[in-house]
């Protein structure tokens, strides 16, 4: 009863432990790729959300599609990569104020897309500058009309697309947006 | 306790003569469970992930479908059908309908119903209903 464990005893142990090592090792790897691939995943998807949804909140508040606009950063004129949006400004009681118009352009640039908004003074739209997304792959604006005081919908195209580990994560989104306030 | 012969080797027959006591079966048992438990759930979690993604297309078909008919205004309202949409080729076996009902003498109720092949062979829809009046509303 007072023996050690016999050499065959220790080597199946030891063959047991390395394997049940490796497997734990290879788990744990798997698991963080699987969450790396998921976290991409969901960035991507809610780029391309940000983009369609931000293109149709403008777009259905807004009068027209006007062709170039004075930012305060950036200069931006509409075309298949660029939207600007003009809104009437409305009060803090949610009236419109007359004559007077706030601005919304949504920009590709390299693999980023921007939301910048220009608002009137008196409007209760806060001017802002944000990134709607860093992993762009395209992003087209398609009008259905050549003249832009014409335009009465705009079909937002964008693909988001990052690459995980060799493998691309991508998410294709379309929207038409109806100008809803002409 | 019966003293058992043992044929095959030391290893599964230790001197005593005894086979697995009760809590080496149960620890080993339970090893065995958590790592199948664990591959299975991350499995899964891949197969959920582009399903939802899926279902994200899906809707975004549908709201652009109630959107058209919505801009479109009520008097341009088509018969119920079928339509057709660009992203539905992202979608496996993707098909996307229309159904227009009457809903009262100045509202039709609008449903847009999106169905695609699931990854795991099922078939799944989703479905998007809104209320177009006559006159007035957005």
């Amino acid at each position: 009863m007072s023996r050690g464990f016999s050499f065959i005893e220790v080597l199946i142990t030891t063959a047991l432990f390395a394997v049940l090592v490796l497997a734990i090792t290879q788990l744990y790897l798997v698991y963080g790729r699987v969450i790396v691939f998921q976290t991409s995943s969901i960035d991507v998807t809610l780029g391309g959300s940000y983009i369609i949804d931000a293109t149709r909140t403008a777009g259905l508040q807004a009068k027209r599609i006007i062709a170039t606009h004075a930012f305060p950063s950036v200069n931006l004129t509409s075309g298949t990569t660029t939207v600007i949006f003009e809104l009437p400004a409305i009060d803090v009681a949610g009236a419109p104020i007359m004559g007077s118009y706030d601005y919304v352009g949504i920009y590709a640039s390299s693999t980023n897309a921007y939301h910048l908004i220009d608002a009137a003074p008196g409007s209760s739209r806060i001017s802002r500058e944000r990134r709607l997304t860093g992993a762009l792959g395209a992003l087209s604006f398609v009008y259905d009309s050549p003249s832009f005081p014409s335009v009465t919908s705009v079909t937002v195209d964008a693909t988001t697309s990052a690459l995980v580990r060799g493998e691309t994560v991508q998410m294709h989104l379309r929207g038409h947006v109806f100008l809803r306030n002409l | 306790m019966p003293r058992r012969v043992c044929y095959t080797s030391e290893v599964i027959c230790t001197r005593k003569g005894r086979g697995f006591s009760l809590i080496e079966m149960l620890i080993s048992v339970f090893i065995l469970s958590i790592t199948v438990a664990f591959v299975t759930v991350m499995a899964g979690t891949i197969a959920v992930s582009r399903d939802s993604a899926f279902v994200h297309n899906a809707f975004r078909i549908a709201d652009n479908k109630l959107d058209e008919l919505r801009a479109g205004g009520y008097a341009a309202l088509p018969a119920s059908g079928p339509f057709n949409d660009p992203g539905l080729a992202d979608l496996p076996q993707g098909s996307a309908s229309t159904t227009i009902t009457v809903w009262n003498a100045q509202t039709k109720k609008v449903t847009a119903d999106v169905s695609w092949q699931s990854a795991d062979g099922a078939q799944r829809a989703v479905s998007l209903t809104t209320l177009i009046t006559e006159s007035g509303g957005l």
